[in-house]
């Protein structure tokens, strides 16, 4: 399988960089599924006849598992390549699909769990952060838009995986619960075959590769970013990989305050909202979560990543110190603040990894953010036990309507300010942790082309 | 291959000659996944854009 070898990805010269993008974006658009989940859940909880916790546990061992494999597969998709990285994760990704199938078609849960969840998870985690490393080193001179636009592609992923899957759903059986079976071998199929040409047309820029005519800024220009590269040994032992983790796994909670909650929540705060109009909000909230992803991540290469988290965690904390004060107020304002809001929690899990880049280097950054997104786990068990732990308390007391959310919003403000207070904490890495530095392997000015323009060897 | 490792030999080969195989069907493949990838984001940003549509009905 010398095909799937890191040597073999590697661009020939004058190879055109936003040929790389699609390939992430395949990746990351199969693997983003996982967050339209939640359409097999009435299905499941029909087929099985069980509690919801039981369908849930699915999507959390999924989660898990993605936090797991990205921290201890980083190394290995370090060394291996990002290719043979894709491809191990097609095959847990569709392999998880075909073994949760199986699993369905017995009547097995433990089997659905083991599929979608543990060997799915592992394709997620791996999926997850492949794509990730090899566009930040394709723009070295733009990593937030390289890094928000792959992670985009996960968050446009449910978008397109949630109306498909419910099409599918309709349209191979009488009942949803009998066509899980067949939709779940269908989009098996649909992501083979993306994965794979995502697989097939990654490519890695040679060593010593820049984009023509672009320098690294010269020291000093911006404090943040490091002109060495630290190895992911050295990274978790530093402060600021701590720090990093601290600001994502609030930025992530706090999110997901509002996300696990949105359909309730605003039939909560307005009565007269209809059970169709707040699935429209909760379609408006998927929109603000995959450009955030984007817009941000990009925003963040002029603003510099320390100010962009500054406005993350700290106008974030306004925001929501605002919905729990006027939130009630009007429809309009509410859903203006919970737009800004997931916005936010979308530019936070695309901006981290350009901000790792800036404070670790791109030798091992895909590795350093796959121990990092240990913190989404932790925030994807955190936030939904916040939210919904005060809110049946409340519940238990008799409150209701916007008050009984007015708790979990103040809780959400602090975490966000513990998340901006590390932030602020965040110092360049100190040089004892950086490699010794070697002389680069710069490509010839000849040999270079305008970063965009389409060449014959591309 | 990042800048950390050194060269080894297939490493040269493969900044002396195309990847896998020939550029032009390599360019046609990204380009016509670019087409792919942009129509599956469409698809759902419409389809989300006509769910969150009910918001302001």
């Amino acid at each position: 399988m010398r095909v799937l070898d890191k040597s073999r990805t590697v661009a020939p010269r004058g190879y055109n960089r936003w040929l790389v993008p699609p390939a992430a974006l395949a990746v990351h658009l199969s693997i983003g599924q996982v967050y339209a989940f939640s359409v097999f859940k009435n299905p499941l909880l029909e087929r099985f006849g069980t509690s919801h916790t039981s369908v849930a546990v699915i999507f959390s061992m999924a989660i898990v598992m993605l936090g797991l494999s990205a921290a201890f597969g980083g190394k290995w998709m370090e060394r291996n390549g990002p290719r043979k990285a894709m491809a191990l994760s097609a095959v847990c990704w569709v392999s998880g699909f075909l073994v949760a199938a199986l699993g369905v078609q017995l009547g097995q849960l433990w089997i659905v769990y083991l599929g979608y969840g543990l060997i799915g998870g592992i394709g997620l985690g791996i999926g997850y952060i492949s794509p990730v490393s090899t566009l930040i080193k394709w723009f070295p001179d733009r990593p937030g838009l390289a890094t928000g636009l792959a992670i985009m592609g996960f968050g446009g992923g449910a978008l397109v995986a949630s109306p498909l899957t419910a099409r599918l759903l309709e349209a191979y059986a009488p009942t949803p619960a009998q066509a899980i079976v067949p939709t779940m071998l269908t989009l098996a199929a649909v992501y083979a075959v993306l994965m794979t040409c995502g697989a097939a047309m990654i490519r890695v820029p040679a060593p010593g590769w820049r984009p023509a005519g672009w320098t690294p800024p010269a020291r000093g220009a911006n404090a943040m970013q490091s002109h060495a590269d630290v190895r992911v040994g050295n990274a978790v032992r530093t402060p600021q990989f701590y720090l990093l983790w601290i600001v994502l796994f609030t930025n992530v909670t706090a999110g997901i305050g509002i996300l696990e909650q949105a359909s309730p929540m605003i039939q909560d705060f307005f009565p007269a909202v209809t059970a169709a109009t707040a699935a429209g909000f909760v379609g408006l909230l998927s929109l603000a979560n995959m450009g955030g992803r984007f817009v941000w991540s990009t925003t963040s290469d002029k603003l510099g990543r320390k100010r962009t988290y500054i406005m993350y965690l700290g106008v974030g904390a306004v925001l929501y110190a605002f919905l729990a004060a006027l939130g009630a107020s009007a429809v309009g304002l509410f859903v203006a603040l919970t737009f800004v809001i997931v916005s936010f929690y979308g530019g936070g899990f695309a901006t981290i990894p350009a901000y790792l880049k800036d404070l670790f280097g791109q030798l091992e950054v895909g590795a350093i953010h796959g121990r990092l997104l240990t913190a989404w786990s932790a925030a994807g068990i955190a936030g939904p036990l916040i939210v919904n732990g005060i809110a049946d308390a409340r519940s238990a007391q008799g409150v209701t309507g916007a008050a009984l959310y007015l708790p979990s919003l103040v809780t959400m403000c602090g975490v966000l300010v513990v998340g901006f207070v590390a932030n602020m904490l965040v110092r360049p890495v100190a040089a004892r942790f950086h490699e010794p530095e070697t002389p680069a392997l710069v490509v010839p000015q000849a040999d270079r082309v305008p970063v965009g323009v389409v060449t014959e060897e591309s | 291959m990042t800048s950390d490792q050194p060269l080894d030999a297939n490493d040269t080969a493969a900044l002396t000659e195309p990847a896998a195989g020939g550029s032009a069907p390599v360019r046609a493949l990204a380009i016509a996944l670019w087409v792919v990838v942009g129509s599956l984001l469409a698809y759902g940003i419409a389809q989300t854009v006509i769910k969150a549509s009910a918001l302001f009905a």
